[in-house]
């Protein structure tokens, strides 16, 4: 552990139960934002990528607490959904959420992260019982995502389905639109992608970097079902990925569901400087303030 | 002259040739922020303006391919490749085309052409941020490949990339861009490619190291001397094109080499270099040529997996043992 104060007291306000209702989810978001916070000041390297950690912590939420199907007791248990962190330097938010689901003692988050021979790394890795693919090399993600749903529709397994959750600067990979037309040209109503929209890349905006709009438009174009929601709104969240799980909704359509957030959300020093906060340390002071924030 | 870090070497060197030639752009992820990932576009921005120095989408491939159409069309791009390891999205317009083009143009095309790249052990970043490719790249005909150890090598070989009309992959070692060292203030100070650098004479064996391998090649030869073994070290600095020459000369001196480096073992440039010292210098080989670099192996996360795939002094020290057959004593 780099952080050198110690952790505040954090109740935990959320355990598993199947099918949380929205309020639920709510507490289960504000746990994984504390939880994310709490790993970042004790990652063994003293950081983590929080800001877009932050900003997809409703997606998070919602994808473990109502729509992922899972068996923590048998990782690889056939029937269960599969979900590919395309963005797999947020690997701290994924900890957090498989921790809440009883992958690994909770307790760890805040000794194994970024420390040598422990087990939680900084970008995600398939040597923990649960993640699905390594990643971190940007815009791979989805094309994984496309195997995964193409081997459940070859294995006639209707009631699985295969999740990417992908960051917006992914969206800048020509990788990510192959994997796209791919998706389309195999047919892949089984897929779902969520794109963590908070407009950001490392050091700028997605408008000056590589603007990505009209983003709906240019899935559409790819043969893709489009979902936009507020990405911080757990019922819209919730609604679409219902939605989505539909085989009648848009027969033999991949889907997509564009989410609108704000990077480093719910922490306001975060959020009003986001450039700065791709990737962040927090020493004492600065972890206690994004507590109390966070209403400790 | 002023002593400077090697990253501000590489920032000044293209600088001066921007300043020297208005065609000479620099484009790579987040270069118009905070200098890039290790800072060697600092201030840039300020002096030359986005329409010289800009920043790209988390697209290799497009801006690997946008240098090769700003080259082929009178420009002089420094494109910069964050890590190495994302070349690999790139390959197609790195491989297929920006090496070949020159040729299958029957040369009526140039290609003036500075792909930066950083790469390297040290940091634990692990498997896909760690790796070391100039082997890779010295294979494909069309590309010259450019590894220097030194802030003024970085300085002086960066400026000669950038006035060189053939592509070349110019491999930067992340764990040296701290290292200061001193460096010439003349703005016409360069270094010509294909010329190695005799870091230490010596008359028993021969060490040949380049890059983040030089700084353990040296601390091998202080530790030999102590045990009467004089080590001669040489960088090439250069892998494409290689002064062989001065590999050559030094072996006829010696009798023995040592190759280091920090690429993996299994058809590594160290191998093509033991073949063209065998093949030139056979008779006056005392042992064979031996060599110390990372195993076959993706390079581990953890750190002290890292540091025992990584050559250092002692494996060093033990190699140039064994070409005196003394390899018991090594330490």
């Amino acid at each position: 552990m780099v952080g050198t104060g110690s952790l505040v007291d954090v109740p935990v306000i959320s355990r598993y139960k199947e099918r949380l209702s929205d309020a639920e989810l709510m507490d289960f978001a504000l746990q994984l934002r504390r939880d994310i916070i709490g790993l970042t000041f004790c990652s063994g390297t003293g950081s983590s990528h929080v800001g877009g950690e932050l900003s997809a912590a409703e997606i998070m939420a919602v994808l473990y607490g109502h729509a992922l199907n899972l068996c923590p007791e048998e990782p690889e248990w056939a029937e269960r959904d599969v979900l590919v962190l395309g963005k797999g330097h947020c690997a701290a938010l994924l900890y957090a959420a498989m921790a809440w689901r009883g992958f690994f003692e909770r307790g760890r988050l805040f000794t194994d992260f970024n420390v040598a021979g422990k087990l939680l790394q900084e970008h995600c890795n398939m040597e923990l019982p649960g993640v699905e693919a390594p990643t971190g090399s940007l815009g791979m993600g989805l094309s994984n995502a496309c195997g995964y749903a193409w081997c459940m529709k070859h294995d006639a397994q209707p009631n699985r389905r295969a999740y990417a959750l992908i960051g917006d600067g992914e969206c800048t990979e020509g990788q990510t639109w192959e994997g796209a037309a791919l998706g389309a040209q195999l047919g892949l109503d089984n897929l779902i992608c969520i794109v963590d929209y908070n407009k950001y890349i490392i050091s700028s905006t997605t408008y000056e970097v590589c603007d990505l709009e009209p983003f709906e438009e240019r899935w559409k174009a790819f043969r893709w079902h489009v979902e936009r929601v507020d990405g911080h709104d757990v019922r819209a969240l919730r609604e679409a990925l219902d939605r989505c799980r539909e085989p009648s909704l848009a027969p033999g359509c991949p889907r997509v569901i564009l989410c609108d957030t704000r990077k480093g959300a719910g922490i306001s020093f975060m959020e009003e400087d986001a450039v700065h906060w791709h990737a962040g340390h927090l020493d004492e002071e600065l972890y206690k303030k994004c507590m109390k924030e966070l209403g400790l | 002259m002023a002593k400077i870090k090697y990253a501000t070497a590489i920032r000044d060197a293209m600088a001066e040739e921007m300043r020297r030639d208005p065609r000479v752009f620099v484009m790579g992820e987040d270069v118009e922020r905070f200098g890039g990932v290790f800072g060697c576009t600092l201030d840039l921005p300020e002096e030359f303006g986005p329409d010289r120095i800009r920043s790209t989408p988390i697209s290799e491939a497009a801006f690997v391919g946008a240098g090769l159409g700003m080259a082929i069309t009178g420009a002089r791009p420094i494109v910069e490749l964050q890590y190495v390891d994302f070349i690999m999205c790139a390959m197609d317009q790195l491989v297929n085309q920006t090496a070949k083009i020159h040729y299958m143009s029957n040369g009526k095309m140039t290609v003036p052409y500075t792909l930066r790249v950083q790469q390297g052990c040290g940091r634990g970043n692990g498997a896909q941020h760690a790796q070391n490719f100039e082997s890779l790249f010295a294979n494909i005909p069309g590309l010259k490949v450019v590894c220097p150890a030194t802030p003024a090598d970085a300085k002086g070989l960066l400026k000669t990339a950038i006035r060189d009309n053939n592509p070349v992959v110019f491999c930067e070692h992340k764990m040296l861009y701290a290292t200061r060292g001193e460096v010439p203030d003349d703005p016409d100070f360069t270094i010509p490619f294909g010329k190695a650098a005799l870091l230490r004479e010596g008359k028993d064996a021969t060490i040949i190291a380049t890059a983040y391998m030089v700084a353990p090649a040296l601390e091998a030869a202080d530790r030999l001397a102590k045990e009467g073994i004089s080590a001669e070290v040489i960088d090439p600095r250069t892998i494409v094109p290689l002064d062989e020459d001065a590999l050559v000369r030094s072996v006829e001196k010696t009798g023995r080499a040592v190759i280091v480096h920090e690429t993996n073992e299994f058809c590594g440039f160290g191998a093509e270099l033991a073949f063209r010292i065998q093949g030139r210098a056979f008779k006056y080989l005392d042992a064979p040529v031996e060599r110390v670099t990372t195993a076959q192996i993706p390079m581990p996360y953890a750190r002290n997996l890292e540091k025992a795939n990584v050559p250092d002094a002692a494996r060093i020290v033990r190699a140039v043992m064994k070409t005196l057959y003394r390899d018991k004593e090594g330490s």
